[in-house]
């Protein structure tokens, strides 16, 4: 009989679709990558990323398989012309549950290559902050993910995107938006998908959980505490402080002390507030504008 | 698509139908039917999806049309992912990976999620539980045979060949009634048509003849005309190559209800309809078409192959 994908492949996908699966997600430069790194270094967890499961791969298995279904019904449709035909093309036609199963196949398997023996007791996590924007159909697909949204002051995301994309180009080379324009661009989007990050994380309930930047630099292992306890990892004091310390900003940042602008280096600054030493009044007044009411409900105050 | 319209409890629903499917296909017996064009793939295919214990569909095109469309998603993700914020990606010690296959999807990744892809829509075909053998027919697989079987190691190959210079005949007339004005402008005469078609035909017999001689438990051949001519007979001998039930009885079934009559809305063998897919159904039409030059390059290109598959008897 068949052995194609063997019987106990199956079933260890099938444990997988039900297992404690985590995946870290929040606005560009809010502190997602710190956040992995941290619970990486955790005994009981992994968390490996980007890969883009929702946000990249998915589009690109949807347009294979809807492809892929155009051009049966075309070719069926020339033949049909022919008396007697009798094809029935609607048996070979991807339904949009078949490219969902394919993609959580697709996940099963990058997951795989990064827990190589079946450690069942090892919480699995991924991230990719850009899955923000996919959390009704991760959730879907996997019902009992947690979902790890790290929030950090619009402003300061923006301004330390700003950095990460100039840093690169060369000193006469002119951005193509101004300063001003990027922050204004950027707190839209940011207000935008965090709202509707909390109103899908209403309805998850305690499969939700919220960590800000800010917070994680004040008090890293209460706040790190509470991310396992979240998790059901190891809360333990010792665990906490070997996984903070593991992610601490001298091994983050490229050499340089915490506090010092290295625009270069990924870990760029790593303090909270930065946003204030480059926004002007009326800039920040523009700021207040587009996204105070949520600035305002996370307790980040306007000046 | 609207996020909101996923419904969590509803797609695990779906999901565990799915699975289920699959899972019961993992006890059926996988075939692939292959064959030149115009050689009868679709008859067979029809015949076999009658039994009761078989679901045979087509045309699916999995090598030819879905593998490259997978493998274009999957080349297109290992190539952007590298791009995209994959600064300081982890391995297993919490260090930096210089592992791409950390992160890509490798040869052996896509060959799996190219056997899933393939298991899914064929599991749907088989719901009813008596279905013992899943099948699915087009015309090139043949061409892929090898492939299948690596991705497939226990499925079940048949090939379908019939007399090439048959095969001449029905491709003209089937190209004429799609598009008359565009096959006459592509290949003007019936001759140019044959020339084209004849070495095409005797690359793909030859492959697979090799292919069915290297995995003779698990491939099989069978001849058009030796299905017209003995059906009951070759009918047999496909129900039993599956592994199904061949009973008398089963086999009257599936050759009543795929007679040419059936097939034909209502025409005997050699009443021809050219509007037709089932066109004419009988052997030997190329005496009433080809002419010397053609029978020429048939012999030329295809005498050999065509003695060794027995067709001397059919000669004038």
């Amino acid at each position: 009989m068949n052995q194609v994908i063997s019987i106990q492949h199956f079933r260890e996908f099938e444990a997988f679709l039900d297992r404690k699966l985590f995946f870290i997600v929040g606005m560009p430069k809010s502190g997602t990558t710190w956040v992995q790194h941290i619970l990486n270094n955790h005994s009981d967890t992994v968390c490996r990323g980007e890969s883009h499961f929702f946000d990249i791969l998915f589009p690109q298995i949807q347009r294979c398989f809807q492809h892929y279904n155009k051009e049966i019904l075309q070719q069926g449709g020339i033949v049909a012309h022919l008396e007697e035909y009798g094809g029935h093309v609607e048996s070979l036609n991807y339904k949009i549950d078949d490219m969902h199963l394919v993609l959580l196949y697709s996940i099963f398997t990058m997951f795989q290559k990064w827990v190589s023996t079946n450690k069942d007791s090892l919480i699995l996590g991924e991230k990719t902050p850009d899955t923000i924007r996919h959390l009704t159909l991760l959730t879907s697909l996997l019902p009992q993910a947690k979902i790890i949204h790290v929030i950090r002051d619009g402003r300061d995301c923006a301004t330390s995107g700003w950095f990460f994309n100039t840093s690169g180009m060369k000193e006469n080379h002119v951005p193509a938006r101004s300063f001003d324009d990027h922050i204004c661009r950027f707190l839209k989007q940011w207000k935008s998908n965090i709202s509707v990050a909390q109103t899908v994380g209403e309805n998850l309930g305690n499969r939700y959980f919220e960590v800000k930047y800010e917070d994680l630099l004040e008090q890293p292992n209460r706040e790190v505490t509470r991310l396992c306890h979240f998790l059901g990892a190891n809360e333990d004091e010792q665990t906490i402080e070997n996984c903070v310390y593991s992610a601490r900003f001298e091994k983050m940042g490229d050499g340089h002390q915490q506090g010092e602008d290295q625009k270069t280096a990924f870990v760029r600054k790593g303090i909270s507030g930065d946003w204030r030493n480059h926004f002007s009044s009326a800039l920040n007044k523009r700021a207040w504008a587009i996204a105070g009411d949520l600035l305002e409900s996370l307790e980040y105050s306007q000046s | 698509m609207n996020e909101g319209q996923y419904n969590a409890h509803s797609f695990r629903d779906k999901l565990d139908v799915l699975l289920g499917n699959l899972t019961k296909f993992q006890d059926q017996q996988l075939f692939f039917l292959g064959g030149f064009i115009k050689s009868g793939t679709t008859w067979i295919e029809r015949l076999l999806d009658t039994h009761p214990q078989v679901a045979c569909k087509g045309e699916a095109h999995f090598a030819s049309l879905l593998e490259p469309a997978l493998r274009s998603a999957i080349v297109k993700y290992n190539s952007v992912i590298p791009e995209r914020g994959n600064w300081k990606r982890l391995n297993d010690e919490g260090v930096e990976s210089t592992q791409t296959s950390d992160y890509s999807y490798l040869e052996q990744d896509f060959d799996n999620i190219s056997r899933l892809s393939i298991q899914l829509l064929m599991s749907k075909w088989s719901g009813n539980s008596s279905i013992r053998a899943v099948g699915e027919k087009t015309p090139n697989n043949a061409q892929y045979f090898y492939r299948f079987h690596q991705l497939f190691p226990n499925a079940k190959f048949i090939y379908i060949v019939r007399d090439i210079r048959d095969v001449i005949v029905s491709g003209w007339f089937f190209n004429l009634a799609l598009d008359s004005e565009g096959t006459i402008s592509k290949y003007s005469t019936i001759h140019d048509y044959g020339t084209l078609i004849i070495k095409n035909w005797i690359q793909e017999i030859a492959n697979a003849n090799n292919f069915i001689e290297q995995h003779n438990n698990q491939a099989m051949l069978i001849r058009y005309e030796d299905l017209w001519s003995e059906p009951q007979l070759h009918t047999k001998r496909l129900l039993q190559f599956l592994g199904v039930e061949d009973s008398d009885e089963s086999i009257e079934f599936c050759l009543e209800k795929t007679d040419f009559s059936k097939l034909s809305g209502g025409r005997t063998r050699g009443t021809e309809n050219r509007g037709s897919f089932y066109r004419k159904g009988i052997i030997g039409d190329w005496k009433n078409h080809l002419k010397h030059d053609t029978l020429v390059e048939v012999e030329l290109y295809c005498g050999a192959m065509l003695d060794h598959l027995g067709y001397d008897q059919y000669l004038p």
